[in-house]
């Protein structure tokens, strides 16, 4: 005779991937520029201004939109240094750019979540 | 016993949850107010400023920040536009779900006194917060900048 498993030994370690899928999310949105470079490796290093502009003479590559969303129990806190960062790295990476311009974030937090937005703008330094 | 129990906790953590807020904000404008200086209620369900901007940057950096903090945008009008905060599924209450109401009009070409109130919901409270303080600082920040 068949032993049957009961029915939340089943759904038990699918609900707990979904709520670790769940728990970390980004969203980002890439509106490139004409202005093309061969990509680098995604792991390239990148220059961030988190405020003003360099000083020296650069193109832009692409304004990047991106919505970082973490739970606590699953990760730290979404943070702009770290996963927002991250991301934009990669994304400038991937368009031959080394620096990005941070125009604005917003950092909040409510119960188990948190997220960071930001806008920003890839740039290659000449 | 145990279903009475786990009634008894629910409707006690429905309670003290709650529905707050309000739709509409009890700020008004008066000539107290500084540019990109807010003023806010204790609990942040009611927040206001005079925004050191037009209208029309007013409409856009308040879907900015809607956006920014996980709000969908709902109805606009040519002075106001609500909001509904994205609802998680988390290990415990999840959250979500408040609804947020931000309402402008031109004092002057480049003075707009914005209120923001905040409402939240019955059903899943507990993993609701006021975000009017929010709202109106992060809106100061982005004028400013």
């Amino acid at each position: 005779m068949k032993n049957k498993r009961p029915g939340h030994v089943v759904w038990l370690p699918i609900v707990g991937m979904a709520l670790l899928l769940a728990a970390c999310a980004t969203n980002t949105t890439v509106v490139a520029t004409d202005t093309k470079y061969q990509p680098t490796e995604t792991s390239c290093t990148i220059e961030f201004f988190a405020q003003g502009k360099p000083t020296a003479a650069y193109a832009t590559l692409a304004k990047i939109e991106s919505h970082v969303q973490k739970n606590m129990f699953f990760g730290r806190t979404a943070k702009l240094e770290d996963d927002a960062y991250a991301e934009l790295r990669q994304k400038t990476c991937s368009l031959g750019g080394d620096a990005v311009l941070i125009d604005d974030y917003v950092e909040s937090s409510a119960a188990e979540f948190s997220h960071v937005h930001v806008w920003a703008t890839a740039i290659r330094l000449k | 016993m145990k279903a009475l129990s786990i009634t008894g906790v629910v409707l006690a953590v429905a309670l003290t949850s709650g529905c707050a807020g309000m739709a509409t904000s009890g700020l008004s404008y008066d000539e107290q107010y500084r540019v990109n200086t807010p003023k806010k209620t204790e609990a942040c369900y009611d927040a206001s400023v005079l925004l050191g901007a037009n209208v029309e940057r007013t409409k856009d950096v308040t879907k900015k920040v809607l956006v920014a903090v996980d709000a969908s945008i709902g109805e606009e009008t040519a002075n106001s536009i609500s909001a509904q905060r994205n609802r998680h599924i988390g290990v415990f209450v999840g959250s979500g779900g408040e609804e947020l109401f931000v309402n402008w009009k031109a004092i002057e070409a480049e003075k707009t006194f914005v209120t923001v109130a905040t409402k939240t919901g019955f059903v899943g409270g507990a993993g609701q917060k006021a975000w009017s303080c929010q709202v109106v600082d992060e809106m100061v920040k982005m004028v400013a900048k």
